[in-house]
């Protein structure tokens, strides 16, 4: 597509083969360009982990951060230039688990930024320990006899913190994500898109997921929290 | 004359520290310099606050053991500040000399500190228009507020009779500032527009201060982590950011901090040290941190310390910050401690400041990329070991050209050293002695090479500061190859003219 030429950087992708961060890539590379936002105008704060090497692969301004910090890098840079397209990048380690305190702040003040959140279920640099989003009795690396915790869904923290624009999907249905993280750019005030993508080297089982895709927002948030499987644009304020 | 001090003492809530505010400037009114220095435990009411002020016509006022004059709200407030009555001493307390009345017969208890100021003015045999004055212009705002305080006031001359020799009006025209105030002052000067502020004592003023301008963006966030991403994420859009904080809130924030250093994201920290380690006494001074703020962060990246001694040099610094951070991309730290940020001083005037421009690439004008990675000139990660061996020359050689860092006073054979807020406090010491040269440095990282060749004419060289190992000292002894005496306290408290003194016997 050559309206996404523009994202394209000289950079070799690293991801592992099958890695659901190449749709991811692409779904962002298609929503900036169907907001037509120039690369300089789109500031991309990455976390740190497997998704955050996308700082080599997508040609917009861009920071990377610190491990669970790119929240608050984001926050700073959209107070001090409005204008820009500010998003926040991240695993769900850095976003649910070194920096859940960030997300339910920003989704809390409403902060006009957009959180793009690459759920592995895993953290994938490390190889594959679990993180605060990895579901129960999977057995991991630091988890040899299973994870005995309920995993933490950031879509419901953000629900009860006040996010104004709540979305997931799936990294492999790359038109429908492409859609959702345009909608959510597009969106006034704080909105996130968990982007389930499992680890194909450390969550392997995981891969195949079964999610309902919904057609149209739910009003009522309690239709939404508790259920792991629903997919699409799950709540909007407008 | 001889430094005059006064203690005002009275349970938390009383408004100890107000009136010893409106006294210092009434005083400054009067012509005269002032140093308030306030002791509060960590609490909202009840317990001990007291408020020492000590007035001179000549600056550079510090700490005394000994007052010349207490008024105490309560029995036991006056029975513990009297053991520090040193010559001519006169003590009151409020309930005996007829002040809690006042405040009944007013309606409001909370007037009876302007009460004794009133009254301390009586004693002290100043003209009561002066105080008035003071008072007008505190709670110009509030007419109601302040027609009771001027009734109270009034009251309160009305009970006192005049203690000691007639004092005349000075022909000085003072100003009086905290050690925030100045800094923020600074700040302003040059052009901050952005603050990420975390309360912690004692930088709480700041935030306060700051939360009042109509230029400056302020972000109260969720924890220091966030404060010092917010601030980095700010001035990476093109703000002159800022972040203020205490030692501990540091802590939390020394990853940032090599961000800042790795990315090479201009950025000012204020960081106000209190004693620690850990939460240690949350309201007290100290300068423990020095080691803390010069080593914070994995890895080597450059960094600069500034650490004012007063509150033009809060000024100055407080500007030169910003032009710092933007000239050489690198977190500038600005090091105070509780005795500098509150206490309350004053000048004739906090200075001038020339503010410069530093252009740099922005986004939304241009692709900009920072990253806390290694990376290359775009900006993209890197583990390339030729790019790498550049890079860290580039950013480890750049604070190569920075010029002076510390200033000498008197002409003395032996040579007394110091940094930050003990430099007011040794300037008063040299006022009776001719015997020492003093080194006050206001730029201790990167250590000034010419303090190094200043120093080596001297055979005998005491470090002064308020830690327990010599932190400044065991820097010094690094560089100049010699033994330095070190004069140390840590116990929270301030320098007294006594430590002085004996340690340098």
């Amino acid at each position: 597509m050559t309206a996404t030429k523009k994202y394209d950087t000289s950079q070799e992708i690293t991801w592992c083969p099958g890695c659901g961060g190449y749709g991811f890539l692409t779904a962002t590379k298609n929503a900036l360009a169907k907001a037509n936002i120039a690369p300089k105008d789109a500031v991309v704060v990455y976390d740190i982990g497997c998704s955050a090497n996308a700082i080599n692969f997508l040609n917009t301004s861009a920071a990377a951060a610190l491990h669970g910090r790119s929240i608050p890098f984001a926050v700073g840079v959209k107070m001090a230039n409005p204008k820009l397209t500010v998003i926040a990048q991240g695993g769900e380690g850095g976003i649910v688990t070194e920096g859940a305190n960030h997300l339910i702040h920003s989704a809390q003040r409403n902060d006009d930024i957009t959180v793009l959140l690459n759920n592995n279920f895993v953290f994938g640099l490390t190889t594959g320990q679990t993180s605060s989003a990895t579901p129960k009795g999977f057995k991991t690396r630091s988890t040899p006899k299973g994870n005995p915790f309920q995993p933490l869904s950031a879509v419901d923290l953000a629900l009860v913190s006040k996010a104004s624009f709540v979305a997931r999907t799936y990294a492999f249905e790359i038109e429908k994500t492409s859609e959702i993280i345009y909608q959510a750019i597009k969106h006034q005030g704080f909105s996130l898109v968990e982007i389930i993508q499992p680890c194909v080297i450390w969550a392997k089982d995981l891969i195949k997921q079964q999610g309902i895709w919904m057609e149209e927002p739910f009003k009522d948030k309690m239709d939404i929290i508790g259920k792991e499987n629903l997919w699409g644009i799950l709540y909007q304020e407008k | 004359m001889k430094n005059f001090a006064i203690k005002l003492s009275g349970p938390a809530g009383a408004g100890m520290m107000q009136a010893g505010e409106t006294l210092s400037k009434a005083l400054n009114l009067l012509g005269y310099y002032t140093l308030m220095y306030p002791e509060y435990p960590s609490r909202i009411r009840g317990g001990d606050n007291h408020v020492l002020i000590v007035f001179s016509d000549q600056n550079n006022l510090s700490p005394t053991e000994k007052i010349n004059l207490l008024l105490a709200f309560g029995k036991q407030n006056f029975e513990e500040h009297k053991k520090e009555a040193g010559e001519n001493f006169f003590g009151f307390e409020a309930q005996e000399i007829g002040l809690l009345k006042i405040g009944q017969e007013l309606g409001n208890s909370l007037v009876a500190n302007t009460a004794g100021l009133g009254f301390v003015f009586k004693v002290l045999g100043f003209d009561l228009k002066t105080l008035q004055e003071t008072i007008k212009s505190e709670f110009n705002k509030k007419p109601e507020i302040l027609k009771l305080n001027l009734l109270a006031v009034q009251k309160g001359y009305d009970l006192g009779q005049t203690k000691y020799p007639k004092l005349p009006v000075l022909k000085n025209k003072i100003l009086n500032f905290s050690g925030n105030e100045a800094l923020v002052e600074g700040m302003l000067k040059a052009k901050c527009d952005f603050a990420a502020i975390y309360p912690m004592t004692p930088i709480n003023s700041i935030l306060t201060i700051l939360s009042g301008s109509d230029t400056v963006e302020v972000f109260r966030p969720e924890d220091e982590v966030a404060g010092i991403m917010t601030a980095m994420g700010a001035s990476y859009a093109g703000k002159r950011a800022m972040i203020a904080t205490s030692g501990g809130g540091f802590a939390l924030m020394a990853e940032g901090l090599g961000m800042a250093g790795m990315a090479e994201i201009p950025l000012v920290c204020v960081v106000g040290q209190r004693t620690g380690p850990s939460t240690g006494m949350a309201t007290f001074s100290s300068q423990a941190d020095l080691n803390f703020v010069i080593n914070a962060g994995q890895g080597e990246f450059p960094r600069i310390v500034l650490a004012p001694g007063d509150v033009e040099e809060c000024f100055r610094l407080g500007a030169e910050a910003f032009s710092l951070a933007e000239e050489y991309k690198v977190p500038v730290i600005l090091l105070t401690d509780k005795y500098l940020a509150e206490n309350r001083f004053s000048t004739k005037n906090l200075g001038e400041f020339n503010f410069k421009n530093f252009a740099r690439k922005l986004p939304g004008e241009a692709i900009v990329r920072v990253n806390s990675y290694e990376h290359d000139e775009i900006g993209f990660s890197s583990d390339d070991l030729v790019n790498r061996e550049k890079n860290m020359e580039q950013r480890m050689t750049k604070l190569a050209k920075l010029k002076e860092g510390f200033e000498v006073f008197g002409q003395g054979k032996k040579v007394i050293v110091g940094w930050g807020s003990t430099k007011t406090i040794i300037l008063d010491f040299l006022k009776d002695t001719l015997s020492y040269s003093f080194v006050h440095v206001w730029r201790p990282w990167p250590c000034p090479s010419e303090l190094t060749t200043f120093l080596k004419d001297f055979e005998d060289i005491t470090v002064i500061e308020g830690n327990y190992s010599g932190q400044l000292a065991d820097i010094i002894e690094k560089q100049i190859h010699k033994k330095v005496k070190r004069i140390l306290k840590d116990n929270g408290r301030p320098f007294y003219q006594s430590d002085l003194q004996e340690g340098l016997k």
